[in-house]
């Protein structure tokens, strides 16, 4: 593998093209890690299998997208949830098609999807919206009376029908398995990346350990990609590198049985008060969040303790606060049955908070080069990393 | 045996006011002890940058409370009015954080579940009032009942119950000017009163000043009744009709007597009354114009700068370094 400077005797063997991995603490070299396997890890991982012989993803989980990439609204953007940032929503329903079409047996386009601006306190006018959606192409038509009914007319100043459609995490989960499979990328469950250190050639060595055994192990490479989303500051830190300015929240995403009414209809009202009730096809029934019941805590990512106050953080969920809201704007929501809440901790960017703006953060860290943190928040904006991927020139690399 | 309802409770913040922690506990407390669900709405009514920075460290301590940042100070009742709009439990409760003791809340809320209705705290200790705001209530309240038929309660505080119906009427009201009594009389609701005794004993529950009140009066005044109009405009048609006769008489002197004076006399007291009479209407009709001028304008009655709950704040003075966006 390395030294030349012994002398021939005692040099080992040329190693065999594609060495199995050795879990006993032996070094294995791969050309490419990905830390974290959900949607954004598996994608990258994928894009660079293209060029790349070895790619290997390390998942702490028993499963791929167990964690945010299946706990969120599903919603496969179209640019209508962010109206006072042009880029997003342009980003968005750019990428919408093509998700649509790469994805196409994971997404479910069978609902009606309406959108009601508020007349009181909402940030975005209904001339507004109106001018936003035409700006970025997004389709917009008023709903129909019937749908226009079922809202409090002094509360909502206008509904509309939008082309959003919602994806089912199961399927996109056995989508990207196969994916992941025909691009030949080893996975690794259970394991979990301890630290990442600098070799003297440069490279960089990633220490994993499996979650079952405990047993550790090395792997070398000289790329990697740190796509752990909310844990992201936990492997960096066990690095030592200066962690990524993070606001950390814990949110609560209940699982209910619709109001008959809105049984293949899905519901975003905003843009003071903002909720959405829409299916979640993995589990047959329908999400409900509210922006502000849903977040439970939160935190900025600065010390240590997070993860482990997230854990500890009470659970009590705030499904009757957000129907008695819901309720006030959807009388229906009345007839809405809670089934019970699925919880998991959010990333944002602190330049994301005052804004509607939702860009992907890609950071190179200077103290290992050859790391990358990656870190998005909506599911189908991964193109545009793709992109980002190829201007940096990573996913062109062949490996030796 | 904690009940099931969702009690909503507003109150308002204004630079009047002593800082709101030991009061937002207090309520915490109580509806803890009693209700399962319950949310308080503080409503900052303009206050001063310390007291709102004061605000974001209550609402991360105590659960359920969140607060409702005005642009500018607009006064109690567009205040609550901001509150009520955003309360979302079965029964809302308002009160002011001065006088108003918290522990009355469960007693409120039961009242308001017989009838479904309104129910208005009145001040037991109305008779320590000082003299000149005791007497201007009974002349305003008797002239009101006498002259415009105006039969509000009396003594009448900020610590009201109002049930879910009730706050959904209030709010789709787009009246702009909004005196609370005079709304809720005319759409109706049950009324009742719960009389109790306001916090701080010698210091009875209004610090409004003269100046408060004559323009709380009016404003009641109009709002409520159009019979100053109706006057006015008697006033008018009696006046014209004098002026009918005096002019009469005027020919009536000119025909038949000799010697008139210059005429100046009558000229100068026509004169006089006239503009009495027709300054007079004008004042009255500046008023309703004045009214009608403002309910037609499409303004909001109140402007939102921002909310704050406890998993929404964040303090300002951290803001991060901002990541570089690869995009």
């Amino acid at each position: 593998m390395d030294s030349s400077s012994q002398p021939a005797a005692l040099q080992r063997p040329p190693p065999l093209v594609d060495p199995p991995p050795q879990l006993h603490g032996g070094l294995v070299e791969v050309d490419a890690i990905v830390v974290g396997g959900g949607f954004f890890g598996c994608s990258i991982a994928t894009a660079l299998a293209a060029r790349s012989k070895r790619v290997v993803v390390i998942e702490r989980e028993a499963v791929l997208l167990g964690r945010a990439s299946h706990i969120n609204q599903a919603r496969v953007h179209g640019g209508y949830h962010y109206p006072r940032s042009v880029l997003t929503g342009f980003r968005s329903q750019a990428n919408l098609p093509q998700f649509t079409r790469d994805y196409a047996d994971c997404v479910s386009d069978e609902l009606t999807h309406y959108y009601a601006v508020a007349s009181k306190d909402s940030k975005v006018t209904v001339k507004q919206f109106e001018a936003f959606c035409q700006r970025i192409g997004a389709p917009l038509s008023p709903a129909p009376a019937a749908a226009r009914k079922l809202f409090d007319s002094a509360l909502i100043e206008a509904v509309y029908t939008v082309h959003e459609p919602v994806f089912d995490a199961v399927k996109l989960r056995a989508r990207m398995i196969d994916r992941l499979a025909n691009a030949n990328v080893e996975v690794r469950l259970n394991t979990s990346a301890v630290r990442i250190s600098k070799r003297a050639d440069g490279r960089l060595s990633l220490t994993i350990r499996d979650v079952v055994s405990g047993e550790e192990s090395a792997l070398i490479t000289s790329k990697l990609f740190n796509a752990t989303y909310a844990s992201l500051n936990e492997l960096l830190r066990h690095s030592d590198v200066p962690p990524v300015p993070l606001r950390l929240e814990l949110a609560e995403l209940a699982l209910v049985e619709p109001p008959p009414a809105l049984a293949s209809a899905g519901v975003t009202v905003m843009c003071g008060p903002y909720f959405s009730m829409l299916p979640f096809p993995s589990e047959g029934l329908h999400s409900l969040s509210h922006v502000r019941y849903t977040p439970h805590a939160a935190w900025e990512e600065r010390d240590t303790a997070h993860a482990l106050q997230a854990s500890r953080h009470e659970r009590a969920t705030n499904y009757t606060s957000m129907v008695y809201d819901a309720r006030r704007y959807l009388p229906a929501m009345n007839d809405c049955r809670y089934v019970k809440s699925l919880w998991e901790l959010k990333a944002i960017l602190p330049q994301s908070e005052q804004s509607d703006a939702r860009p992907i953060l890609f950071k190179a860290h200077d103290e290992l080069p050859g790391l990358f943190s990656v870190m998005g928040g909506k599911i189908d904006n991964v193109y545009d990393l793709a992109r980002e991927l190829e201007r940096a020139g990573l996913t062109q690399e062949v490996s030796t | 045996m904690k009940s099931s309802l969702f009690v909503s409770v507003v109150s308002w913040l204004d630079n009047r006011m002593e800082p709101v922690g030991p009061f937002a506990r207090q309520l915490a407390q109580v509806l803890n002890a009693h209700y399962d669900n319950y949310e308080i709405v503080l409503v900052d009514d303009g206050a001063e940058a310390s007291i709102s920075l004061s605000l974001a460290a209550l609402v991360r301590e105590i659960r359920g409370l969140r607060v409702i940042r005005l642009s500018r100070r607009f006064g109690p009742d567009i205040a609550l009015t901001a509150g009520l709009e955003s309360a979302i439990g079965d029964f809302v409760i308002t009160l002011d954080p001065r006088t108003d003791p918290p522990e009355l809340i469960p007693q409120f809320i039961k009242r308001a579940q017989l009838r479904q209705g309104v129910v208005c705290g009145t001040n037991a200790l109305w008779h320590r009032a000082p003299l000149w705001r005791r007497a201007g209530a009974n002349i305003f309240h008797g002239l009101g009942r006498r002259l415009l038929g105006l039969e509000l309660p009396r003594h009448v505080t900020h610590f009201r119950a109002l049930s879910r119906q009730a706050v959904n009427a209030l709010t789709n009201m787009r009246d702009k000017s909004r005196p609370f009594l005079s709304m809720v009389a005319h759409i109706g609701f049950p009324l009742d009163l719960l009389e109790y005794e306001p916090l701080g004993g010698e210091r009875t529950a209004s610090k409004a000043t003269l100046g408060d009140e004559l323009r709380t009066a009016l404003q009641l005044t109009v709002s409520s009744s159009v019979r100053p109009l109706r006057l006015a405009s008697v006033l008018g048609l009696l006046g014209s009709g004098l002026n009918v006769l005096y002019a009469l008489y005027i020919i009536l002197i000119a025909l038949f007597k000799e010697h008139v004076a210059e005429g100046w006399v009558t000229l100068s007291m026509q004169q006089a009354g006239m503009f009495f009479l027709i300054s007079l209407i004008l004042a009255v009709i500046a008023e309703y114009l004045g009214q009608a001028l403002m309910e037609s304008r499409p303004r909001p009655l109140y402007y939102v700068q921002d909310e704050l709950s406890a998993s929404t704040v964040v303090p300002m003075e951290h803001r991060r370094n901002v990541v570089n966006d690869s995009l």
